[in-house]
C-alpha cells in the first residue's frame, strides 16, 4: 500500500443522550487503491455503524455523536458541510447494503433509480443516461439489459437486485466502495456469483473496497487485510494470511476455531466461545471487553490493552496483553486444531 | 441400517396453488416437493441441504405433518401418517418435534419461559403435579444450558442463542423420538452457533434421538450429519453417506454447491476447483423440462433437456439423479 485512498483516524461513535454507550471506540484504519479491507465481527460489534459513519450516513442522525478524522482525497470528511458531503457520497465513495429489496424503491423502475445517481452527479442528457444505465446493467451481468432496465424491483430475483444495487454504486465510478454484508441475504451459489463480480469490478474500476461481513469464509476469499471488531473496538488488524495463520487475539482464534467448515474433519465437538458479547448500548466490561469470555485472562486484563504489533510483522496489530510466546503457541494451536 | 426405518418417505409430493391470477383464479402451482423418497434409520442424522425454494422447509413441514402431502406415502415407525386427520395427530406430536429457524418468531412473546415449556410438558403428561412440573421445567432448562431463573423471564429478555435453547428444551419436553430441525442455527452468530450444534449433538446421543437436520450451510451439515441429501427445485438429486459426499460429490449441482461455500482459508482457492453457476435458480412455479438443473449445469448435454433422470443407485450404493454423474477422480469439491 503506497498511498492510502482513505485514512480514518480515531473514529469514535457514541450514542447521544448522555448515556455512556460507545458504539465505535477509537477505530483507525486505512485502505489503499485496489485494496480490499474486510471488517468482521458478530452482530452488535459496531461494524455497520463504522461503515455508515465512513460514508457519513450517521452524521446527521441525532442518535449518534461522532468524533475523529476521515481523510479522503485530500479532505477531512468530518469537516465537510452537508452539500459537500453529498458530492462525495455516491461519486467518490459508494455503498451497497445487505438487503437489496429494502434498499431499492419498489415504486420506481430499476433504470430510473440508477439514472437518478447519474443525474445528481453530473449533467447528462436523458438518452445518454439511458445508454450508460444499460451499459452498467450489462457490466454487472444482467441479461437483456435493454429490456430489463424498465422492470420494477419485484421483477428481479434477489441476486439480480443485488447486481442492480452494485450497478447503482458503480454509476459514478467511485474510488472507494463500501459493501455491508452484500451477500448475506443470498443463496450460496448466488453469493459466489456476486463475490466473483465484485472481485472483477474492483480490478476493472481500480477501486478500494471495504467489505463488512460476519463470514470468515468470505474474508478468506476476498480480503487483502482484515480488521476484527469486538464490542466496538478493533481487537486485531493485519494481512489476511497472517491473521488466519497466526491469530494474535484469543477472540480471533476462537472465532476461527468455531466455524463448522466443510473442509474440516468431522469432530465430536466444535470449540466454542462461552458466553455472549456485551450489548453496547448497556455498557461493556472494564478493560478488555473480551475478558469475561476469555480462557487466557490475566489480572492485567482489567486495564485496556493498547493496539500494537506483537508478532514479526509490524502491520499486524492486536489489542491483547498476552505475551507473544503465548499468542504464537497457544492461539496458533487452537487455530490449527480446526484445520487438522 | 437394519429393521424398519423410523421414517420412510416414498414418492412424496406437495404442490401449492398460487392465487392472484385473472379474477382471483389460479396462476399456477409451486412444485415444492416433487416425488421425493428416502428412509431415515433410528438414531441417524440425515442432513438435507439446498438453496431457497428447493423445498427443504416444505419437506420438513410434511414430515412433522404441519402440512398434508398431496401424494406419496409418509411412514413413521411403520405407520402410515400421510393423510392422518389433524384431530388424531396429537399422539404423533409427542413423537415428532420441529425446531424452527427463527428463535424470535417461534416463541410466544406474551408467555413466560415456564409457560412455553410447560405447555409442551402437558402434552406428554397432563396429570403431572404442579411441583413435579416446575422441577421438570428446571431440569430441562438446565439440560440445555440455561439457569432455572430463566423460567420467569419472557422471550424478549433472551438473546438469540438463549431463545434457540428454549426452543430445543420445548421440543425435548414431550420426549420425542424424531427431531426435525429447520435451519436451527442460521440466525445465530458463529460463536453461539458452535454451542448450539454441540448441544444438539449431545442431546441426540443422550436421548437416542433421530434427527433430520435442514440447512443451506454445507459446513454445518457436515458437522452433524451421517448422511447428506441434496435438494434442487423440489427434487432430491443426491443422497450419500456424509464422508463420501464431501470427498466426491456425484451430482454436478452438489459439486457446484461445495465449490461455492467460502472456505475460511486464504489459500483454499489454490487447491479448489472454481465453479460459478450461470443464472438464477428457475422458478419452482415452472421448473424446467428434463433435468431441472440442466439450465445451469456446466456438463449438460442434449439428453438432459429432454428426459429427467431418476434417483438411481451408483457403485457403492450411492444415489444420484443425473444422466452423467461425476466420476470420482474428477471432482475436487472437498
Amino acid at each position: 500500500m503506497s498511498e492510502a485512498l482513505i485514512d480514518i483516524r480515531n473514529l469514535t461513535v457514541r450514542l447521544a443522550g448522555g448515556r455512556d454507550a460507545v458504539l465505535v471506540d477509537d477505530v483507525s484504519l486505512a485502505v489503499g487503491k485496489g485494496e480490499v479491507l474486510c471488517i468482521v465481527g458478530e452482530s452488535g460489534c459496531g461494524k455497520t455503524v463504522t461503515a455508515r459513519s465512513i460514508i457519513g450516513l450517521t452524521r446527521h442522525d441525532p442518535r449518534f455523536s461522532l468524533s475523529g478524522e476521515i481523510h479522503f482525497e485530500g479532505r477531512d470528511l468530518m469537516r465537510l458541510g452537508a452539500d459537500e458531503l453529498r458530492q462525495v457520497q455516491g461519486a467518490g465513495i459508494a455503498m451497497i447494503f445487505q438487503d437489496p429489496m429494502t434498499s431499492l424503491n419498489p415504486l420506481h423502475r430499476i433504470g430510473r433509480q440508477i439514472g437518478e445517481v447519474l443525474t445528481l452527479h453530473g449533467k447528462h442528457s436523458s438518452t445518454e443516461i439511458r445508454r450508460r444505465t444499460v451499459e452498467l446493467l450489462r457490466q454487472v451481468g444482467i441479461p437483456n439489459p435493454e429490456t430489463r432496465i424498465d422492470d420494477y424491483p419485484h421483477q428481479f430475483s434477489g441476486g439480480m437486485r443485488q447486481r442492480a444495487m452494485i450497478a447503482m454504486a458503480l454509476a459514478c465510478s467511485p474510488s472507494l466502495l463500501i459493501a455491508d454484508e452484500p451477500t448475506t441475504a443470498l443463496d450460496v451459489t448466488t453469493q459466489k456469483q456476486i463475490l466473483t463480480l465484485i472481485k472483477k469490478l474492483k480490478v476493472d474500476y481500480g477501486m478500494g473496497l471495504i467489505l463488512i461481513t460476519h463470514d470468515l469464509g468470505i474474508v478468506a476469499e476476498i480480503a487483502d487485510r482484515v480488521m476484527v471488531m469486538y464490542a466496538g473496538r478493533c481487537v486485531e488488524i493485519g494481512a489476511v494470511r497472517a491473521l488466519f495463520r497466526t491469530p494474535q487475539h484469543p477472540y480471533t482464534a476462537g472465532l476461527l476455531a468455531s466455524i463448522p467448515a466443510a473442509n474440516r474433519v468431522r469432530g465430536e465437538r466444535l470449540p466454542s466461545i462461552r458466553g455472549v458479547p456485551p450489548i453496547l448500548s448497556e455498557g461493556r466490561p472494564q478493560g478488555c471487553a473480551f475478558l469475561p469470555r476469555c480462557d487466557f485472562a490475566l489480572g492485567q486484563c482489567r486495564n485496556l490493552p493498547p493496539l500494537k504489533a506483537s508478532g514479526a510483522e509490524t502491520d499486524h496489530l492486536d489489542r491483547c496483553w498476552l505475551t507473544p510466546e503465548v499468542k504464537n503457541q497457544t492461539l496458533r494451536r487452537l487455530q490449527e486444531g480446526a484445520q487438522a | 441400517m437394519s429393521g424398519t426405518p423410523l421414517v420412510r418417505v416414498a414418492a412424496l409430493r406437495k404442490y401449492f396453488a398460487v392465487k392472484g391470477g385473472w379474477l382471483g383464479g389460479r396462476r399456477g402451482q409451486v412444485h415444492a416437493v416433487d416425488d421425493v423418497s428416502f428412509d431415515v434409520a433410528a438414531g441417524e442424522t440425515l442432513g438435507l441441504v439446498g438453496e431457497s425454494g428447493c423445498g427443504k422447509s416444505t419437506l420438513a413441514r410434511c414430515i412433522v405433518r404441519l402440512v398434508e402431502p398431496d401424494q406419496g406415502k409418509l411412514e413413521f415407525d411403520g405407520e402410515d401418517i400421510t393423510h392422518r386427520p389433524t384431530r388424531s395427530l396429537r399422539p404423533l406430536r409427542r413423537q415428532i418435534q420441529l425446531i424452527f429457524q427463527d428463535p424470535f418468531a417461534s416463541l410466544n412473546p406474551r408467555k413466560r419461559i415456564s409457560q412455553i415449556i410447560g405447555a409442551a410438558l402437558d402434552l406428554r403428561d397432563a396429570s403431572i403435579s404442579r411441583g413435579d412440573r416446575q422441577a421438570e421445567i428446571a431440569r430441562l432448562l438446565e439440560r440445555v444450558g440455561l439457569a432455572p431463573q430463566f423460567m420467569d423471564r419472557r422471550p424478549r429478555e433472551l438473546s438469540g442463542g438463549q431463545r434457540q435453547r428454549v426452543g430445543i428444551a420445548r421440543a425435548l419436553a414431550v420426549g420425542p423420538r424424531l427431531i426435525v430441525a429447520d435451519e436451527p442455527v442460521s440466525a445465530l452468530d458463529v460463536s453461539v452457533q458452535a454451542d448450539i450444534l454441540n448441544l444438539l449433538k449431545d442431546l441426540q446421543a443422550e436421548f437416542g434421538l433421530t434427527v433430520i437436520f435442514i440447512s443451506h450451510d454445507l459446513g454445518v451439515i457436515r458437522h452433524v450429519s451421517d448422511r447428506v441429501g441434496v435438494m434442487y427445485l423440489g427434487r432430491l438429486v443426491e443422497l450419500a453417506p456424509a464422508d463420501q459426499f464431501y470427498a466426491a460429490p456425484l451430482h454436478p449441482y452438489s459439486e457446484a454447491l461445495l465449490s461455492a461455500i467460502p472456505m475460511p482459508d486464504p489459500d483454499a482457492h489454490l487447491t479448489r476447483k472454481e465453479i460459478v453457476l450461470e443464472g438464477d435458480i428457475p422458478s419452482p412455479l415452472a421448473p424446467p423440462k428434463g433435468c431441472r438443473f440442466h439450465t445451469r449445469c456446466p456438463y449438460a448435454q442434449a439428453v438432459c433437456a429432454g428426459s429427467e433422470p431418476t434417483l438411481s443407485t451408483q457403485a457403492g450404493g450411492r444415489l444420484v439423479a443425473c444422466h452423467f454423474p461425476l466420476a470420482k477422480q474428477e471432482s475436487t469439491g472437498r
